[in-house]
Parts: structure tokens; sequence; C-alpha cells
């Protein structure tokens, strides 16, 4: 089949030239076309519930919100699993999927659920929501606003009704997220010593308000002729106008709400805070769409933006648009990596001119590269995945073998054309073409297939590891494919069509290449008189070079350089936002003096549909760092670290963005051990898990044990007295009503201003809400009348509660988590389980189940291996396939400890860090070494079989010789093509791809020298060739 | 060694080498592992650097003092405050509404009309009386009288008698329950004629309250004065002056009522007030400690109070008095501590800091 495809390209060349211009035309045209962004979609496939509860505790949350939502979503098709976190006024679902599934589907099964959950969730309780489906990195832009001149609560109007609007109708804006400022409301504050004193209940309160504020349609007149609608107007729509309305009339005394309250528009309750520079703000997060283009939707918000910016001005307004824009990186990140496509392109064309002595030759051997690769551009986007940098690395990484199989084709049939021509009566071009392709391309067909399958296990990773580099393995092994289809096709047409006029092919050798064969010869004669030692020599050497692997660091990704830095900051549960805030300010104060450092922003608690849930405890901080180099952005991230290690009452962390959003992505405690305790009593379940992380301190090894949600959280417990409030005639949910009404507000109805909508909620006054003493005071009015403080039919104590409950599979979970160190993990797994079994007592329906980190990377690796070993026995069976020697494969294996010594030693001389990038690295390492090895074993086998040559060290020799420049000219092409990336990794957009570069150059000359020097030699004494006479004339001919 | 045999050893070396590297290197050799643990191995580090935290030890009897870092403490923003003792007139909120005394000038005038009855009656019996004793000593001495009209006489007298004895237990009866509406203080400034309280209350020199206690309080038994305000602020209250315990209770709020009164015409009737019951008749002295230095844990407030540049130390403030803008406590501190009114909840975390968790470590 290969020989009929090249044998038509040969012949119908200006149709595969057509067809080739073609599809350049068509990759400019879709690249021009497609959405750019950093990494692909790496998180899993997730739908996330949030249900607002205001004023529930968290086992409040977690009984009558959660554990309904739970039991109502359980067993949904294709969900992998689902979890809870109830928080106090928050309850989360998060539901995984199998990543097999689509997403939409997901969440349309989800939403079927959700329809009429509403009602059996109590009163005051909002509707269960889905996130909005956003991209994985998620935040698109995060700006701010402050002003001088306006108060947050006009600030934050500005945003509900204005900004955020309009950048929600941007193309790919899934979600704003705001933080800070201050909600408006119209806000009855009542004085309860007034209530007591005219002897008015809350609930009166609230009805008279509701009364006044209740909008309803009212009907229209019909007759023969018309029809009008009726309106009701004059409804009190301010603060002024609402305190005339009468709440009790007696004779004529008249007591208004005005009389009792006071009514103003005032902020409501906050769940979160913000602040830029440490001053008060209002801070928005725009979050993408699911596979959105971060680029093309940061410049649309731009865009939109840039309308606001004169009025806000006039107004006294700072926007500030420039907080934190990802899409800095982007461009940054891909600015450089163009960059290095460029250079590396043009040290490519110098090597080839160099080898090949022959512009054409080098033109040809270039055109595979762009062909190739928009080839493989246009399949990944044909099936919707958008062009990353991952993708972009699976096609840097495969540019050498890219220009190696035109190179091998071209570089055989321009020395094969060089011979005809020599010869006293020329075989037809056509058929030198030919016959000179063929001659090698069986070896590059199973040389490239091997690499393909070298890169299979990659595609196989689970979780993000997998998610991520999955587009860069299929956009390696495209790139092969599309390379092996060129050098089948179009670069056989261009040999043709460009070097075999007369006079285009130099008779003479390249002079490099006639330079350095004769030396090359004489070393390979020397070292191949000692076959044996030079083996062992070579061992000694690989084995040198793996015992220094387990010495190397691990990290899953390198650092990345994103010019922006995210803090978070977390004090004990129970902290306020406004100290939160305080103790921001401080640390805000601090980074900012840092040099480099451009602007930074905070924000406290969370915002509404936010995906991060936390308490008013905990902080998250953008720094947005001027334009600077890695190392810099490195020095500016040990000095925040340090602000931070020394800051009392905080616990902190300091991540790029990208690597923060994959650090949430990663599910599970990260921690070796962990040991989750299931139950229902959530006292029990606390007792258990304190008496299991006793047990672990006890274990030789063990480090770091820690309870994961212990009780901690300051909460006012009001324990209502059963007796005072059946001698008074109360019921307990009357107190509570009371309660809520007076610390949390209760919506009693909506007032319209323009287009803007406002609550009318009944509340206390700020300043009592302040103080826990006043929950003491707080009025209930008995059914006769009479009124009481709270403290009369309750206790109230402070007591310390929960600030998150956790489910998995819908039970209640507790964890203990731990480290091991100085002792090996499978020992002190045995030694775990066996003293928790002893140690602690477990009751019917409490029971343990030991997991962590280790154990699922265990179940991971088996996963690898299972996997790896299948590519391995694929490889082993192809290489024998393409050999037809058992021998010669398991010499042709001997390349790998070649490369692997090179690679490491390039860790070493690097940054002593191996990361998966690095696994990646020694894979393509791996393909490119055997591809090598293939090509020099099947050109001896090549000369042996259809050459009849004699198979001993003049043969070793002259094959090696005749090699050189093709695997000289693969090294240098791939190791060059890497280098810009390898030099100065640790800028943007070199950050994962520099150690990739990194290894394999170091690979490469490792493997490239040894190949070289060793395997001819090797092959000359243990190799197996034999003459194969009836094969002689097996090339046909056109 | 045979040459076969030569072969076969080196194909074995090699084959081993080939597992090892291929197969061997993906599963649980030393190296490889460090692939496979490179997630937690990252996740781990980043704790490392970032949990500087106590293991809990659990030591209730530790100093609760709180160390800052000497190069950090000045960036914190901890403002403290030095304290000076205070004095402190404890004292409980009550209600006041302002009495109708409409009903005591009726009093005042039911009585005058029973007091004018007994008068007409004694009158009356005194004349019958005389006018049987006069024809009862006609009859005796000269017989000029008849029997039957002195009988007659002496059938009015006592007539007379009997309503004299009615205008009075009618004039008690009615005091015995004007005091028991009214209390012993107020009947007695209504039956007294010229009692100069009532005249006041009646001129509107003055105003009658009725002080509604909350429920489960008791007025200090040395309670005279008590302070008053429309507005509800107390720095604007004034005096009112205890009368007497009330009888009635208030519809709203059923607590033990007593009558003061103000000088005062300004109020009207019905007119509902706040009151501050003084707890003690001398004052407390202490320290007024405020709301913003406040924090809870375990079940009581505390604050802390600076050692030196960079040492903290928590004060229970469990024995104090929930006052209003704070706690006034009378012990535990000592004058000049500098008590921190702005960092407090920071230091509270720092020395809990072994139960703050890394939030994004969720499962």
């Amino acid at each position: 089949m290969l020989s009929k495809i090249v044998a038509f390209s040969v012949r119908f060349r200006g149709v595969v030239v057509a067809l080739a211009s073609m599809l350049l035309i068509y990759g400019i045209y879709k690249l021009s076309n497609s959405s750019l962004d950093i990494f692909p979609e790496f998180a899993p496939k997730q739908v996330i519930i949030q249900t607002e509860a205001q004023g529930l505790t968290a086992e409040q949350v977690e009984v009558l919100v959660t554990q309904p939502l739970e039991n109502a979503l359980g067993g949904l098709v294709g969900m992998e699993s689902i979890r809870s976190q109830s928080i106090p006024s928050l309850s989360v679902l998060i539901m995984t999927f199998y990543d097999s599934t689509d997403i939409y589907l997901d969440r349309q099964l989800v939403s079927e659920r959700l329809l009429g959950l509403k009602e059996a969730l109590p009163a005051g309780v909002g509707s269960p929501l889905m996130v909005p489906l956003e991209s994985s990195s998620g935040t698109i832009m995060t700006i701010g606003l402050t002003s001088d001149s306006q108060d947050l609560m006009t600030l934050r109007s500005l945003v509900d009704w204005t900004l955020a609007p309009r950048l929600l109708s941007v193309d790919g804006v899934a979600d704003i997220n705001v933080f800070g400022g201050h909600e408006r409301q119209l806000q009855i504050q009542i004085d309860p010593s007034k209530l007591a004193k005219y002897g008015i209940s809350l609930d009166e309160v609230m009805t008279v308000a509701q009364q006044a504020t209740g909008i309803m349609g009212t009907g229209f007149i019909e007759n023969q002729n018309q029809r009008m609608t009726i309106q009701v107007s004059g409804q009190p729509l301010n603060a002024k106008q609402l305190a005339k309305v009468v709440v009790r009339k007696q004779g004529n005394t008249v007591l208004r709400l005005g009389d009792i309250a006071a009514v103003k528009e005032a902020p409501a309750p906050t769940i979160g805070g913000a602040a830029i520079g440490g001053k008060p703000a209002v801070v928005l997060m725009v979050i993408g769409q699911y596979k959105a283009n971060t680029l093309a939707v940061t410049e649309g918000i731009e865009a939109a933006l840039d309308e606001f910016k004169d009025g806000f001005a006039a107004e006294g307004v700072v926007l500030h648009d420039d907080l934190f824009r990802p899409a800095n990186y982007i461009q940054t990140s891909l600015h450089n990596i163009q960059e290095h496509l460029m250079v590396g392109g043009a040290l490519v064309m110098l090597v080839l001119i160099l080898f090949l002595f022959n512009i054409r030759t080098a033109v040809i051997s270039m055109t595979a590269i762009p062909l190739s690769l928009f080839t493989a551009m246009i399949v990944l986007l044909e099936f919707g995945i958008n062009i990353n940098i991952m993708v972009l690395g699976g096609l840097a990484i495969a540019l050498g073998e890219v220009v190696d199989d035109a190179i091998i084709d071209t570089e055989n049939i321009f020395r094969r054309l060089r011979q005809n021509a020599l010869l006293a009566s020329p075989k037809p071009t056509m058929n030198v073409v030919y016959e000179a392709s063929m001659e090698v391309r069986s070896s590059v067909v199973y040389a490239s297939f091997i690499v393909m399958l070298v890169f299979v296990p990659l595609l196989t990773l689970s979780g993000v590891a997998g998610r991520m580099f999955e587009p860069l393995g299929e956009a390696y092994i495209l790139a092969i494919f599309a390379s092996l289809a060129v050098a089948l096709t179009v670069t056989p047409a261009l040999c043709h069509i460009l070097l075999t006029r007369a006079g285009d092919v130099s008779h003479d050798e390249p002079p490099l290449v006639r330079m350095i064969k004769p030396v090359y010869g004489r070393v390979l004669s020397s070292i191949s008189r000692f076959p044996r030692m030079t083996l062992v020599a070579v061992m000694g050497f690989c084995l040198a070079g793996l015992a220094i692997l387990p010495f190397l660091g691990g990290s899953f990704l390198p650092e990345l350089r994103e010019g922006h830095y995210i803090i978070h900051t977390a004090s004990v549960p129970g902290t306020s936002i406004e100290e939160s805030l305080r103790i921001g300010g401080r640390i805000e104060q601090r980074v900012s003096e840092i040099p480099g450092v451009r602007s930074t922003s905070q924000w406290a608690g969370r915002a509404e549909r936010g995906a991060d849930t936390f308490g008013t405890h905990y902080s998250e901080y953008e720094v947005d760092l001027e334009p600077m180099d890695g190392p810099s952005q490195q020095r500016v991230l040990d000095q925040i670290r340090e602000i931070l290690e020394t800051f009392p009452g905080v616990n902190s962390e300091v991540n790029t963005f990208l690597t923060e959003r994959i650090d949430e992505t990663i599910s599970g405690y990260t921690s070796p051990i962990v040991v989750n305790i299931y139950g229902k009593d959530l006292n029990a379940l606390d007792q258990t898990a304190q008496e299991v992380a006793k047990a672990i301190r006890d274990i030789d090894g063990a480090t770091d044990v820690q309870l994961r949600a212990p009780p901690g959280e300051p909460q006012l417990e009001v324990r209502l007295d059963l007796d005072k409030l059946a001698y008074w005639g109360l019921r307990p949910a009357q107190v509570m009503r009371a309660v809520k009404t007076g610390f949390d507000g209760a919506v009693v109805g909506q007032v319209y201003e323009g287009n803007q909508v406002f609550n009318v909620v009944v509340v206390l006054p700020e300043k009592l809400r302040r103080q826990p003493q006043q929950l003491r005071e707080l009025p209930i009015q008995t059914p006769d009348g009479v009124m009481l403080r709270l403290q009369d039919i309750a206790t109230i104590q402070q007591v310390s509660g929960r600030h998150m409950i956790q489910h998995r599979g819908s039970q209640r979970l507790q964890t203990v988590t731990a480290n091991v160190t100085n002792r090996d993990l499978s020992s002190f797994f045995a030694e775990l389980k066996q003293r928790v079994h002893n140690e602690v007592a477990f009751t019917a329906d409490i029971y343990p189940e030991f997991t962590g980190a280790a154990v699922a990377q265990a179940e991971s690796r088996e996963d690898l291996i299972v996997h790896s070993t299948l590519a391995g026995v694929g490889v082993l069976l192809l290489l024998f396939v393409a050999l037809q020697s058992f021998r010669n494969m398991l010499l042709v294996l001997i390349n790998l400890p070649f490369s692997l010594v090179g690679g490491v030693l390039a860790v070493v001389l690097t940054n002593g860090v191996l990361s998966i990038g690095s696994l990646v690295g020694f894979v393509t390492l791996f393909g490119i070494t055997l591809r090598n090895a293939i090509m020099l074993v099947s050109h001896y086998q090549y000369m042996v079989k259809q050459e009849g040559a004699e198979w001993n060290l003049d043969t070793a020799i002259r094959g090696a010789q005749e090699r050189l420049p093709s695997i000289l000219i693969t090294a240098l092409v791939t190791a060059l093509a890497m280098l810009p990336i390898a030099m100065n990794s640790d800028s943007p957009g070199r950050e994962i791809m520099g150690p990739m570069a990194s290894i394999i150059i170091g690979g490469l000359i490792s493997s490239t020298i040894l190949n070289l020097l060793v395997l001819p030699s090797v092959m000359l004494r243990y190799g197996q060739f034999k003459a194969d006479k009836e094969s002689q004339s097996g090339v046909n001919t056109i | 060694m045979s040459a076969s045999s030569k072969k076969w050893f080196w194909s074995l070396i090699i084959l081993a080498a080939v597992v090892f590297i291929v197969v061997g290197v993906l599963s649980d050799t030393s190296w490889t592992e460090r692939f496979q643990t490179i997630i937690s191995s990252h996740q781990q580090a980043d704790n490392d650097d970032d949990d500087d935290e106590l293991q809990h030890s659990g030591d209730v009897n530790r100093p609760l003092i709180v160390k800052l870092d000497d190069e950090t403490a000045p960036y914190t923003g901890i403002q403290t405050l030095k304290l000076t003792k205070s004095l402190l007139f404890p004292e409980f909120k009550a209600y006041a509404e302002v009495v109708d005394i409409r009903d005591l000038i009726q009093w005042r005038s039911r009585l005058n009309q029973l007091r004018s009855a007994v008068t007409i009656a004694k009158v009356t019996e005194n004349a019958d009386r005389l006018e049987w004793e006069r024809l009862k000593k006609l009859a005796k001495g000269t017989g000029s009288v008849a029997s039957k009209n002195v009988i007659y006489a002496e059938t009015s007298w006592r007539e007379a008698k009997a309503n004299l004895d009615s205008a009075e237990f009618q004039l008690e009866d009615a005091k015995t329950e004007l005091i028991q509406s009214w209390g012993e203080s107020i009947a007695s400034w209504v039956m007294d004629k010229s009692s100069k309280e009532l005249e006041r209350l009646i001129n509107r020199h003055d105003t009658l309250l009725m002080v509604t206690l909350p429920i489960e309080s008791s007025l200090p038994a040395n309670v005279n004065v008590i302070r008053v305000s429309r507005a509800g602020d107390r720095a604007s209250a004034r005096k009112a002056y205890f009368v007497s315990p009330a009888y009635i209770s208030a519809k709203q709020i059923q607590g033990e009522t007593y009558y003061f009164r103000i000088a005062t015409g300004k109020l009207r009737l019905g007119m509902r007030l706040d009151a501050w019951i003084p707890e003690n008749s001398e004052p407390d002295s202490g320290f007024h400690i405020p709301d913003e230095a406040i924090v809870w844990y375990s079940g009581q407030p505390w604050a802390y109070i600076q050692l030196d540049e960079t040492s903290y130390k928590r004060i229970p403030l469990s024995d104090g008095k929930l006052v209003a803008g704070g706690i006034f406590i009378q012990d535990e501190f000592e004058e000049g501590n500098r008590l921190v009114i702005s960092g407090a909840q920071m230091l509270l975390s720092e020395e809990f800091r072994w139960q703050i968790h890394d939030e994004d470590d969720d499962d």
C-alpha cells in the first residue's frame, strides 16, 4: 500500500503539491480564527449546586438543605461521586461526572431533578442554583471600583445594576462574582425598646411593612371599545414615605412606622468584603464560559469597560481594570513561543543547509514542518480542542521527528540521485526518487508508529495530569502521523519536482559531511575493536546516571511565571469581614512595598454564586507584577512568602493563578494518609476522629496529624426553655422568626427606583446587631400581648460550633490526615489499620475508611503500569516486525539507557526537579532514540539484504557513515528547535516545555553520541544480519 | 562458557535492562516512584512551606500569651488603649408610663362627698340625740311629755345614729378601696385635703409614672431615685422619685410595678418612657472594656493586654458585667494596662493558629 501511495505521489506530484498548498491555506485560515488559551480544560466534569440559606448554622444547613438535595440528586446517570459542604448560610453540592459524559447533558439531568425541590426546603432558604458552567481557569479578568466621593452602597448599586449586566452581555462571560461594597436595602430598623413600650410585635411590624410595599397586578377595564389597565400608584417608594405608614390607630392617636423604627437606606448584611490597595472597594471577578477564548473575551470586556470610563471619571469613581488580566500571560507566552519557533526554525534551516548544502533539499525538508503541524492543528480544531500551550508543546516536541521524516526521505533521495548521476547510464529519475523513497519508507513507518505508541500511556494518565497532558499527546501523535503522511506524499513529489532536473544535483557530498565522515569512520573503527569493554563502560555510565534519579526533587508542575500571584490567608473561623479586611490591609501594604509589585487587591468571605465558598475568616489577594523575567518573579514570590510567614494570626499560601486553579481541581486531601470516618452523629464522629488522631500520633513516623474539620466556629446558642414558652403560650418557631428578623433581617417587599429593585427589610439597627448582649434584649411578644425579652424564655451562651460539615456519598464525614516521615508507607499503613482497629471502638454506625494520596497513587500507578506494559509490548512487537530479528530488537533497546542518562544529566544541570513535563520529555526522547536506532539498524539490514553486503567492520562503518548525516541532522534539528525553549525556561510560556526541552536536548546528545559510536560496534559484535537472496529484487519499479 | 550460552547471557542482560527501563521505570523503582508521587510531594512541599502550625498540645494551663515576630509586630496595626479606672453605677432598664391621675381626683371628690355625708349624719344624729334626751328629761321630771313621744324621739335618734355609722363605714370602705387601688402613699395624698403632692400632680407641676420592671427583676430596697427618659437616651434622663409599689400590672410587661413621680408637667397621659433603675446605691470601681476589645472564645469573653512590644496576654472577662458599649470589670486588670482595641481577633487567631486549616484541602 505504501508503495502505491508513494508511486501515486511521484506520478501525480502536481496534484499532491496543490492539495498540500490548499491544506496550508486552510490551516492558516483555521488558525487565525481559533481560540488561544494557556491550558486545556483540566477540570473534571462537575456540576456545583449552591443554595443560600441566610442565617442558618452549618448543622441546620446540613440537615435542612444539603440532605434533601443529596437525596434528590443521588443516583444520576454518569455521576461518579457526590460530595457536599454545609457551611453557615450556604450549602454546596459538588457532583462529579465521568469524563466520558457530556457536561451539558449532565447539567440537564441535574436541572430536571432540581425542579420542584425548592418547595421541599424550609421557608427563607433560596432556590438551589447551578453554578454557571465555567472554564477550568475560571477568571477572565479581575477589576474593581473605588471612590473618594461615592459611598460603598452607591458603588455596589453601580456594579449590580449597570456594570455587571453590561459585562454579562459580553460573549463568553459566564458570570460575574461581586465582592465587597454594600448591597442597598430599604431597612426598617426597629427599636426594641419602642416595640416593648408600645406593645408591638415584630410580626406586626412585618405585616405592616408587607402591606405598605406589596405590589400586585390590579386588572383592567374592558368595554366594547377599549381595554385599559388599572395601575395603582402612590405606594411608598423611599424611606421618608415608608416612615409615614400607619402601624396602629387608637382614637385620634396614630402610630407610624417612623415612630417605632428608623426607616432608611442601609447596607444589607454582607457575606464578603473587598479592598484595593487597602482601600474599601467593590471587586468583580469576570468568569469565563466553558471553553471560552480567554483572549477574545478579555478584549470584549475591555471594550465594554471603555464605554464606562468617562462616566465613572465624571462621578469620581476610579475603575481598576487591571487588577488581574490572565490574558497578559497568554499573550506573553504566545509571543515567547512564536519567538522560539522563529529562532528554532532559523536554526533548523541553518543545519539543513550546512548538512545538505543544497537550498532545495533544505526547502523540501522545511516544507514538511508547516504541513504536518497545520494538519495536526486542523484535526484538533475540528475535534473541538482549542490551541493552547500544551498543544503547542506537543507540536514543538514533534518538530524534530517531523523534520526528520522529511530529511530521511530527502537525504536518501538526494544521495541516490547523486549516485545515479554518477552512473554511466543513469536510471529514470522518477524511478530513482521512488526507489530511494521506498528504501527508507518501511523503517520510517515503523519508527513513526513506535514513537506514537510510546506516547499512548500519556493519554491514559488519570485526573488533572491526564486532562492537562492529553492534548499534548494528541497533538504530538497527530503531528507525527501527519508528518508520516507528508513524507509519503509531498516529500517525494517535491523531490521529484525540485531535484530531478539536470544540474540540480551536485555530484559531490556536502562539504560538512565530506569533512566529518572520515573522522567518524576512524573513531568508529577504533571503538569497534573493543566492543565488550565499550558496552561495559557505557552500561556503567548509564547505571551511574540512573543512580542520580532518586536524588532529584519532584513537582507536579514547575513554577509558572504568570506575572501575578494569588495569596490566600485564613484566620481562625469566626473572624469577621472587618478584621479580615483590616489584616488584609496590613498585608497589602507590606506586599505593595516590594519592588515590582504593580497592584494589590483583596476579597474576604465569598460572593453569591462564587466558586469559592469560604467563611469570613478567609481572604484572597491578587498581586499583579510589573513585566519582569522569571527569576525576578521568583524574588518577589520569596519576599511575599517571607512577609506572610511571620504575619500573626493567618495561615497563608501563595501561588500563581493557574497553579492555584490546578491545585483546586485536584480533588481529595493530598496528604499521604487520610482516614475518613463515616457516621451519623456529628459529636460521636468528632470524638472517634480525635481517638483516631491520637492513635495515629502514637505511630512511629507520623507527622502533622490533623483533624480536618474541627468544631471551632464561635456561635451564640439560644437554647429555648420549652416550659417557659408553654407558660407564655409561645411556639419555638415564633421565637426563631423574631431572632432571624432582628439579626438577619426579613425581606418584606421590594421598592423600585428606575430599573433598580431593592429589598425592603425589617431588621435591628446595625449598632444593635453588632452587640452579642442585644440578643438577650430582643423583644418577644406573647399571644396575650405581653412583651418579653429573649433572655426571659431562653438561655443564651457562646459555644463552639462547626464551620463546615462535609458529606461524601451523602454520608457525614470527619477526616484525619497525616504525613509519614522516615518510614515506608506500606508498613505504616498496616500498623495504622491495626492500631486504629485495636485502640478505637467503632460503633455499628461509625466506620473508618483508610485512604490518602498514597492509595490513590497506587491505584493510578497500577493503571499506568498496565498501559505502559501494553505499549511496551506493542513497541517490542513493532520493533521485531521492523527489524525481523529478536537479537537486533534487543540491541536496539540498548539506546534507551543511553538517552535516559543524558536526560537525567540535563535535569541535574537545570533545576534538579522532575515534573510531569519531564516525564513527557523522557517519553519523547525514548521515541526519538528508538527511531534513530531503528534507522541505523534497518540500514544495516538493507545493506546486507538488499545490497548483498557482507556483515563486517567495513559494512558497519560504511552503514554508520551513510546514516551519519541523517542521524546528526535529526539530532541537531530537534535539539536546536528545542534550544530556544530550553534556554531561559524560567520565563512565561516556557515553564512546562523548558524542562521537557532540556531533557530532550540532554538525552539527544548522549543518545546520539552513543548511537553513533557504541551501537555500530555493539551491532557488529552481537548483531545478526543475513543476506536474503530472494528479497534482493524486492524493490518495485514504477 | 560456550558461544551460544554467551549469546543468551548477553541477551538476558540486555533484556533485563530493557525491562528495567521500559516497564520497571513506570512501576515501583525508586525514581519512577518520584513521578507517581509528584502530586503529593508538590502539595506536601507547599504544606511544609505554609503551615508553620504548632502541634495542638491541648494544654489548657498555658499562660495565654501570644508572642509576635519582632520584625512583623510593628506592621500588624495593633492599637492599644491605656486603661484607667472608672466608676460604674450599675443599673438596669425598665419601662415607665405616664399615669392618668383623673382617677385620683375622682377619688378625692368621692371621699369629700362621703366625708360630707358623715358630717350630715353626725349633725342629724346629734340633733336627734339631744331631742331624745330633752323629751326623756321632760317626761321623767314633769311628766308633761307623753312616753309615746319619747319613744319616737329615741327611734329617730337611733335611726340618725345608724345613718352616721353607715356614712362612716362608707368613708372607711372608700379609703380602703383607694389604698388598694393606689397604695397608701398616693391614697394618703388623696385623703389629705392639703396634700401638696396631689396638688402638684393636679397642677401639672409633677407627673405620676408607673414603672414596670423586667420579668424576674425587683426593685432594690434602698432605691428612691431612678432616671427616666422620653427618647430612650440615658444621657438626657431625668430623676424620678419613688412613691410606692403599685398594685396593678402593665398590660404588656408582666414585671413588678412601682409608682414614681417626676417633677415635670411636660409629659402627657399615656406616654411611654424608658427608665433606668440603679442596682446599688454605691458605684462600682473598675475598668470599662469596650466592645472592640472583646473576643469570645470557649463560652466567655476575653480581652488582650500588651505586655511588651511583641507580647500580649489574654485576660478573661467572665466576671465582668455587660454594660452599654462593652463590659465593666472590677478585677483582672490594673491601671495603666494597655488594652488591645484593634487586632484582638488577630491575636486570638495567632494563639489558636493550629485550628486554621487550608480551606482548599476540602475533599
